[in-house]
């Protein structure tokens, strides 16, 4: 995979094999997934610790729907600019352009992604640390996910970091 | 003569002058370099002050990144949590 700058306007993911397609393509489901209870956990956590159960009711009520709104207008974003890619097949490989202007939406997306897949497998400090293996099963592969989506995220801030 | 009723308003000002600090908690996954990015967009830090707290979230797993107001600290804390970084607000000792 290759990760440049194509012009002033767009971002492009080049040489992207069956693998990275698949990854890329699972960006949104991964980071919009609700199904377990750890995700839900994670992505809204408590204000005060669990201090002050009232407060945290009305947080609830009150400002996590608010928060649900800008997750899925960065999730949109990222879906809008997924429309039309086209994933590589088994042998051949695919290229990806990303508006510069979405990138914040870009990098919000493949960071809750990682926290949800983290959260879903029970990723710990050791685990992000260790050096990566292959070996199998879905949690070294749901692991490797994480670092592929941390490395994209990586290029992303670089970018906006030397605008 | 009229009796004057004293208010309890010095434990009222005590209690809304008491201030909250805005606290963020280390997280294994979030990357150190968006945890800067956040830290200069939501506070305006100036990029040294953002790694100063980032690396102490990092090493000491917590850091006090505002003090004040409750009202505020609450603010802070929503748009923390926005970014998706552990935050919580607690009365400052």
């Amino acid at each position: 995979m290759q990760l440049h700058r194509a012009d002033r306007h767009h971002m492009e993911l080049a040489e992207l094999d069956f693998l990275c397609c698949q990854f890329i393509l699972q960006i949104v489901p991964s980071a919009s997934a609700t199904d377990d209870p750890a995700i839900q956990h994670r992505l809204f956590c408590q204000p005060t610790g669990g201090r002050e159960p009232e407060f945290e009711r009305d947080w609830k009520e009150y400002v996590e729907p608010d928060l649900q709104q800008i997750f899925k207008s960065a999730q949109e974003i990222v879906d809008g600019d997924l429309t039309n890619f086209v994933p590589a097949e088994s042998d051949e490989s695919s290229t990806l352009r990303i508006p510069v202007k979405n990138l914040e939406a870009w990098i919000h997306t493949l960071n809750q992604a990682r926290l949800a897949i983290s959260a879903r497998y029970d990723f710990t400090e050791e685990d992000m640390e260790k050096p990566m293996s292959l070996a199998g099963d879905a949690r070294g592969l749901a692991l490797f996910q994480v670092h592929f989506y941390g490395f994209v995220q990586e290029c992303f801030l670089q970018q906006l970091e030397d605008q | 003569m009229a009796q004057t009723t004293v208010e309890p308003e010095s434990k009222t000002k005590d209690e809304t002058a008491t201030p909250w600090n805005v606290i963020v908690h280390n997280d294994p996954v979030n990357l150190m370099s968006y945890v800067t990015r956040i830290f200069k967009l939501v506070f305006g830090f100036a990029k040294e002050r953002a790694e100063k707290h980032m690396m102490e979230v990092h090493k000491l797993g917590r850091s006090i990144v505002w003090t004040g107001e409750r009202e505020r600290a609450e603010a802070y804390v929503q748009q923390l949590h926005g970014h998706l970084l552990l935050a919580t607000i607690e009365k400052s000792r």
